[in-house]
């Protein structure tokens, strides 16, 4: 049930005020009182889908079938690591470095 | 000088030390339920940075964590990826969180889903599950504390007065100085924690091995099995590895200790540089850790208690002053996490039952003294718990790790709009469905299910996994059934979080539901009625 659809008109014109003001930039209206709120789970802009897919495919590399697979040995060496161990040290700076850009970016 | 006599005075400095800022911060009190519960949600970004990576990491940073790479290997390394989790968790949904517990004066987790749900017993629940997996939590610490005393003074402070004196200290300084004393206490654990572990650690590889580099050549010629997964134990299979990265990243960061620092924080762009920087210290006080753990099972592989890798290192091969120094950090990591759990749990309790339900409309200072009052129960409870074994604790400490990961589809349905919303039966039902879940596949005796699977964690899939699926799966097809919260309600709640994230301006009538203490969107409720802010509340 869409509890926006089930709004009086009250609720309707309520919704209708927060839409964005004409001309203030955004990936269009905030809401449709036919269809509810736009889905927060889905990024909006470029950079928030670069963000999404960039922290997700290096989430991957760190996760099975990966790391039991190709990643789940001791050589080579990697300055000094047993491979496993460095191969994890690396993607998790790699997905810390993904967040640390986002708050630079302010995304 | 003995050995345990300067380990046993560092750590009685330690404590002198946190009880001088415990006063510190009585000074400093504004006596209400926000500043005394909440910091004044003021929290700046190093105060809070510290809180939370000291919260996070326990007496299990310097014991457990040891003893698991001592036993099952590289495995433990998947700790990596749940502490930078915990960091995007915290950007993306902790940041939603401040930005609505400012908006609508929220103190506890309860409170935002009990207004966004429209139901007591959505606050009813959530505050039993708050309350019930996290006391547990004291326990563990309280006997972590005993343990660190007893074994610095060499046995002569028991166990069991050790635990005492511990716990007292910080229920001392939580009722002198409230969140600001758990704050500031934790400023100098965070740092003293962080630095005993990276000294000790190298200490260790340095003095057996000649460097770090050269423990990870050894343990790969003599116990290579240690260095692969699953293990020498076959532990890490693939469906624990990804159950315990959902566990110990959701399944903490929705607990209520937790939860109440991102309703500290003085705005929400200090929130957002949280998540991007504290999986720094989280992840990397691991690599400590695991040269500790990898270390000692080639120096001590007969070690009967695993958990004591560390001290046992320590007392062998460590100078007395050292060692003292990294047992006071020890007892850092367990206070810090110990005083937030008494805390969270004090404000549960303080806000969710007392104010709600025995005396509201009482005032400020009659809810921070009930509140110490609190403090000094769950300081019983929690000596009690510490020092007698109790065959229900088992089970319950066993649930407890992925109890309050049950809130996770009620958050994520106030947390990010879209066109259909969860209602108040459906997470009612998905909780419950989850900790049953979590029961069966968690807990081997008294269980239907034993002797029908191998228990626990099913076919080598965590039981997080098993019990969050049959969550989510429940809040959903319940949710399709059954009404939605009022359109008002998810146009001023949905609308702010929208707000807060996309901008645009605020929604209209947008009344918030704190309990005696005011949201900046203009209206509270004080008492079941709507009042203006600055409006009579008698």
């Amino acid at each position: 049930m869409n509890a926006i659809e089930e709004g009086t008109g009250g609720g309707a014109a309520g919704s209708e005020s927060i839409r964005r003001r004409a001309g203030e930039s955004g990936p269009g209206p905030l809401v449709d009182p036919q269809r509810g709120y736009r889905s927060h789970l889905v990024p909006r802009t470029r950079e928030g889908w670069v963000a999404v897919v960039l922290f997700l495919l290096l989430l991957a590399l760190a996760e099975p079938p990966v790391v039991y697979a190709w990643a789940n040995r001791i050589e080579p060496w990697i300055f000094g690591f047993p491979f496993l161990y460095g191969y994890l040290l690396a993607v998790y700076l790699g997905l810390i470095g993904v967040l640390l850009w986002v708050l630079r970016r302010r995304i | 000088m003995e050995p345990w006599v300067v380990a046993t005075s560092l750590i009685f400095v330690y404590l002198l030390a946190t009880i001088v800022v415990g006063v510190v911060a009585n000074r400093r009190l504004t006596v209400d339920m926000e500043d005394f519960l909440l910091y004044g949600r003021k929290a700046g970004f190093v105060v809070l940075y510290l809180t939370v990576v000291a919260t996070y990491h326990s007496a299990f940073a310097f014991l457990g964590s040891g003893g698991y790479f001592y036993t099952h290997g590289i495995g433990f390394w998947d700790a990596g990826t749940w502490t930078i989790l915990v960091g995007a968790i915290t950007y993306v949904l902790g940041s939603r969180i401040w930005a609505l517990g400012k908006a609508f004066g929220y103190i506890t987790p309860a409170d935002m889903l009990a207004d966004f749900y429209e139901s007591e017993a959505v606050r009813v629940l959530v505050a039993v599950i708050s309350v019930l997996f996290t006391i547990l939590y004291i326990q563990v610490q309280a006997q972590g504390l005993g343990y660190i005393l007893s074994v610095a003074s060499g046995d002569r402070i028991p166990f069991e007065l050790g635990t005492l004196i511990l716990l007292a200290v910080a229920a001392g300084y939580l009722m002198a100085g409230g969140l600001r004393a758990v704050y500031w206490t934790d400023v100098v654990q965070g740092v003293w924690m962080y630095l005993a572990v990276w000294i000790g650690a190298l200490f260790l590889a340095f003095k057996l091995f000649g460097n770090p580099l050269e423990l990870w050549r050894a343990v790969a010629a003599e116990r290579p099995d240690l260095l692969t997964l699953p293990g020498p134990q076959g532990l890490f299979t693939p469906g624990m590895w990804v159950g315990m990265g959902i566990a110990l990243s959701f399944g903490i960061v929705f607990q209520p200790h937790m939860m109440i620092r991102y309703y500290s924080a003085v705005d929400g762009r200090t929130i957002k540089w949280l998540g991007a920087t504290t999986p720094i210290y989280l992840m990397t006080l691991y690599i400590p850790a695991a040269l500790v753990g990898l270390g000692g099972a080639l120096v001590l592989p007969d070690l009967a208690i695993p958990d004591q890798v560390f001290p046992e290192l320590l007392f062998r091969f460590a100078p007395a002053w050292l060692t003292g120094v990294i047992l006071a950090g020890a007892t850092a990591a367990a206070m810090s996490t110990l005083d937030s759990i008494l805390h969270s749990n004090m404000t549960v309790l303080t806000r969710d039952v007392y104010q709600r339900y025995v005396a509201p409309g009482a005032t400020q200072a009659h809810y921070v003294w009930i509140g110490r009052l609190i403090v000094v129960g769950l300081l019983g409870v929690g000596y009690v718990l510490s020092v007698k074994t109790f065959a229900f604790l088992v089970t319950l400490v066993t649930l407890s790790g992925s109890g309050a990961l049950q809130l996770m589809p009620a958050i994520i349905g106030v947390c990010f709009p879209g066109r259909r919303t969860f209602t108040r039966a459906g997470v009612l039902g998905g909780m419950v469905a989850g900790l049953a879940v979590l029961y069966l596949t968690l807990v081997p005796a008294p269980n239907p299910l034993a002797g029908v699977v191998d228990l626990p964690h099913p076919l080598g899939v965590h039981a997080a996994v098993w019990s969050i699926v049959a969550n989510f799966a429940v809040t959903i097809v319940v949710s399709r059934l059954t009404p939605p919260p009022s359109a008002e309600t998810v146009i001023r709640i949905h609308g702010e979080v929208e707000r807060f994230v996309y901008g645009g301006e605020r929604p209209p009538d947008s009344g918030a539901r704190g309990l005696s203490t005011e949201g900046t969107s203009g209206v509270s409720i004080v008492d079941g009625r709507r009042v203006a802010n600055g409006g009579p509340r008698g």
